[in-house]
């Protein structure tokens, strides 16, 4: 379920936290399933338990997963709308990424909008939303 | 964090080429340490100094507070060792092997032996030398590992060893991770290894530390992969 490419200069805990989010926020992982355990995914991704632990506590802090003691991990039963802003956050990098190297070929505003827009509608809409427009 | 070990002005000479010098290292307790080096650099050096092999020709070593000496040989029974070539009585079967070291380790855990050797599909009444390279590795690990040592050195143990026996082999040092939290300092010139599942880093060449770091820091700042940096690390050395 959970990739990572560990030649990334991405740290992995990121990855794995990025993971996570995306596996919640399309459905894959529902509010109250349970996560592997750390050591577990560690031995499954080859990386390092200590990796796996602090990934695993940032999304705790970060009111995605709960942690029991005795019990193991599992998806909180978070509101739709938190899922979407913490979606948000790892999408932000990208948009910016792409957004800084259309200006590199100085493109101006109105043109990286009608080449994104352009792009987006020939791109399928898997999503349960928003389909109406394409 | 505890420190576990101190190197100190480590310094080996073969002859007129000069191996180590002063070479410097702490080690905090539960750590992964990855020592990154091209391949006559120093690293088994630097593994049989720790290991008392060999001695060094100058500085000290400390292990939880206390000087340890060639001559010393308690810490021994704290420290694992799995070597790039290891050495086996051929002769011996894999029990008998085990049973063999089960003597010097205070802390030897039978229990643990038995089940290792299960998962490593290793038949006990089976000869050491009938073994292939791959599993005479995984041997090497359970004999390291059934000690329960508090340090444990891995001398690129993985070299020539196909992809599917170098990862169960990293998947094995993991459980040990999450089981035990041991120690380990991973001597290498195999970065994707290393990439996997070191926390701090270091690099030697010309016989001492030219990096010291906690890895997340270096990736960050390099923002590239492991072997990158320590290709172009290398070569400006």
């Amino acid at each position: 379920m959970i990739r990572v490419d560990t030649t990334s200069f991405i740290p992995i805990y990121e990855q794995i936290k990025k993971e996570t989010v995306r596996l919640v926020a399309t459905g894959v992982l529902k509010p109250h399933d349970t996560l592997p355990s750390i050591r577990d995914l560690a031995a499954e991704l080859i990386v390092n338990p200590n990796t796996v632990a602090r990934a695993y506590r940032e999304l705790e802090q970060d009111g995605l997963i709960m942690t029991q003691k005795g019990r193991g991990s599992f998806v909180a039963g978070r509101a739709q709308p938190d899922i979407e802003k913490d979606v948000e956050a790892y999408l932000v990098p990208v948009l910016d990424e792409a957004i800084a190297e259309a200006r590199k070929f100085n493109l101006g505003t109105e043109r990286i909008m009608t080449l994104f827009e352009s792009r987006l509608r020939k791109a399928p809409d898997k999503s349960q939303r928003g389909g109406r427009h394409e | 964090m505890s420190e576990l070990l101190r190197i100190e002005r480590l310094s080996k000479s073969f002859g007129h080429h000069r191996v180590l010098s002063d070479f410097e290292l702490a080690v905090e307790a539960g750590r992964v340490y990855g020592l990154l080096g091209l391949n006559g650099e120093g690293k088994t050096t630097l593994a049989r100094i720790l290991m008392g092999v060999i001695p060094a020709d100058g500085g000290t070593i400390t292990f939880k507070g206390r000087r340890i000496t060639f001559a010393d040989s308690a810490f021994k029974r704290d420290f694992g060792y799995v070597p790039e070539d290891p050495f086996f009585y051929e002769e011996m079967t894999v029990q008998g092997l085990l049973d063999f070291n089960a003597h010097f380790y205070p802390r030897w855990d039978r229990k643990r032996a038995s089940s290792d050797l299960e998962r490593f599909a290793l038949d006990p009444k089976s000869r050491v030398g009938t073994l292939s390279r791959g599993m005479k590795l995984k041997l090497e690990l359970a004999v390291a590992l059934a000690a329960a040592p508090e340090f444990l050195i891995l001398d690129d143990p993985t070299s020539g060893l196909d992809v599917p026996t170098r990862q169960d082999f990293l998947r094995d040092i993991i459980r040990e991770l999450s089981a035990s939290g041991t120690t380990i300092l991973f001597a290498t010139h195999m970065v994707h290894e290393l990439e996997r599942i070191v926390e701090r880093l270091t690099i030697l060449h010309g016989g001492r530390l030219i990096l010291d770091e906690d890895f997340e820091k270096v990736k960050a700042q390099y923002q590239t992969s492991l072997e990158d940096i320590f290709v172009s690390l290398v070569a400006r050395g």
